[in-house]
């Protein structure tokens, strides 16, 4: 019973400061986040599940307020594409219905 | 977990149901192969794989090896010396927080700030930039990194947006070069190549399309997410079975052909290539980007003239050097969790939080569980 406590304990320890160590920690660790706010040519909020820090977009100069972008030291350097995500997970969806027909 | 609304996307990469029939295909193809090994280059798959327990999901003849995935572990203990030797002289240094503790011949920058010297952790170079601006004291920034990280200091050289005493330490190692060289070295048969995802968001799918041609194995490039691993186990081993190799982008919500054009121009404009030491492996051509001439003003090396003495880069016992190669896992080696623990690291791969025996440590990655659902 301890055991499994402990184990609960660590995982929810985990999976809340998980986004958050990554980020401050790691350097070649990209997050993704949602670009809230643009401050200036090269300046940007985004908010990476929850927490709101600034960022560059010098990398990335054709982002715009709304998008999601991996951020990897500060940079954005990635736009992510909802549209493709959607249709890769559909694709893939589709190649194991037929695997298991087989 | 995660805020519902901002990463809906993500979620679906993690559906429980959708990767269960994954591997129960990848068991399937599996049987009709014998042992296939596959290498990741990139120390947050590794990361992925432990954390989320993905060796249990896998066949016992599917194995995944944690390549030289950790750009702090690789950067040779003479290049942390030589930051070491800039802090002591006075001047201040700004690096990050993963290359803080990694240890040179004799002490790491973490050792040498205990002792009074002036070392700042920074989550980026625009932070160590504010911080700058803030205090205007003599600095040299530690650059380490590998492709993704090299563009985000290049952007500001190539502005001129750097400020008077802020000079530049470049220790950047590139994953391409060392991926040829680990494929060309006989030593290690790989039957499968998974590719760094952040890596290729700045290079593109394109540079890795050497793989299949020149060493005709397959290759996938993956993003971070469980889902996006196992699927990539699945279309190695299918290409496998086939016989036709290829270069299968799965990560393509984030990565294009060819990769992140303004970055890349930005680190020509600035870096050029040279032959580079990797800490454990050796010389490995062109994989290491330096200051072209006219920002050699920027360039600590060259300006304050710093001379260290070579030393061992590992500790006796540390098999640090065969674990970044692939050659062993952390549990072949005498120290793991005995000598060497997170608490008290005694080489480079266990000090960075992307380093294979760190992750292993944290999150358990060497008991392969047993496990048949229906």
């Amino acid at each position: 019973m301890l055991y499994i406590l402990v184990i609960i304990r660590h995982y929810k320890a985990h999976s809340k400061s998980f986004y958050l160590t990554v980020q401050y920690r790691n350097v070649c660790l990209g997050v993704p986040a949602k670009i809230v706010k643009l401050l200036d040519k090269n300046r940007a909020i985004a908010d990476f599940g929850g927490i709101k820090k600034e960022i560059s977009t010098i990398l990335l100069p054709e982002v715009s307020t709304g998008d999601y972008v991996i951020v990897h030291a500060g940079f954005a350097i990635s736009k992510l594409s909802k549209r493709e995500a959607n249709e890769i997970i559909a694709s893939w969806k589709e190649v194991l219905e037929v695997l298991k027909s087989t | 977990m995660l805020k519902e609304n901002s990463m809906e996307i993500l979620r679906k990469f993690r559906d429980r149901k959708l990767i269960q029939a994954v591997s129960k295909s990848i068991e399937k193809i599996a049987k009709k192969l014998d042992y296939v090994r596959i290498m990741h280059v990139c120390g947050t798959h590794e990361h992925t794989i432990t954390f989320f327990g993905l060796r249990s999901l896998l066949p016992d003849n599917v194995e995944l090896i944690a390549g030289p995935g950790c750009p702090v572990c690789i950067v040779p203990a003479r290049e942390v010396d030589e930051a070491i030797e800039i802090v002591f002289s006075g001047i201040r240094v700004y690096t990050y927080g993963d290359m803080y503790r990694v240890p040179g011949t004799k002490m790491s920058l973490a050792d040498a700030r205990s002792e009074g010297a002036d070392v700042k952790v920074v989550y980026g170079f625009n932070d160590a930039i504010r911080l700058h601006m803030k205090d205007r004291k003599k600095s040299v920034f530690f650059a380490v990194g590998f492709e993704t990280t090299a563009p985000t200091l290049a952007a500001f050289i190539s502005r001129r947006l750097i400020p008077d005493d802020l000079m530049i330490l470049p220790s950047f190692r590139l994953t391409v070069p060392i991926m040829k060289y680990i494929l060309s070295s006989f030593d290690i048969n790989i039957d499968g190549i998974i590719c760094p995802g952040h890596v290729s968001t700045i290079v593109g799918a394109s540079a890795w399309s050497f793989i299949p041609r020149i060493s005709g194995i397959p290759a996938v490039v993956a993003g971070f997410e469980p889902l996006d691993v196992m699927l990539a186990v699945f279309s190695i081993l299918k290409m496998i079975l086939e016989g036709k190799p290829r270069l299968v982008n799965e990560y393509s919500r984030a990565v294009s052909w060819r990769g992140n054009i303004t970055a890349k121009r930005y680190v020509r404009e600035v870096f050029y290539r040279a032959d580079g030491e990797w800490r454990g492996i050796g010389r490995v051509k062109r994989s290491r980007l330096l200051l072209r001439k006219r920002f050699k003003h920027l360039d600590a090396r060259s300006r304050l003239s710093v001379s260290v003495d070579t030393g061992p880069e590992f500790k006796p016992g540390c098999r640090c050097a065969d674990i970044i190669l692939g050659k062993a896992k952390p549990t072949d080696c005498p120290l793991f969790m005995r000598a060497c623990t997170p608490d008290r690291p005694q080489g480079p791969c266990m000090v960075s939080s992307e380093g294979t025996c760190s992750i292993w440590a944290k999150y358990g990655g060497y008991e392969r569980i047993q496990w048949h659902y229906d």
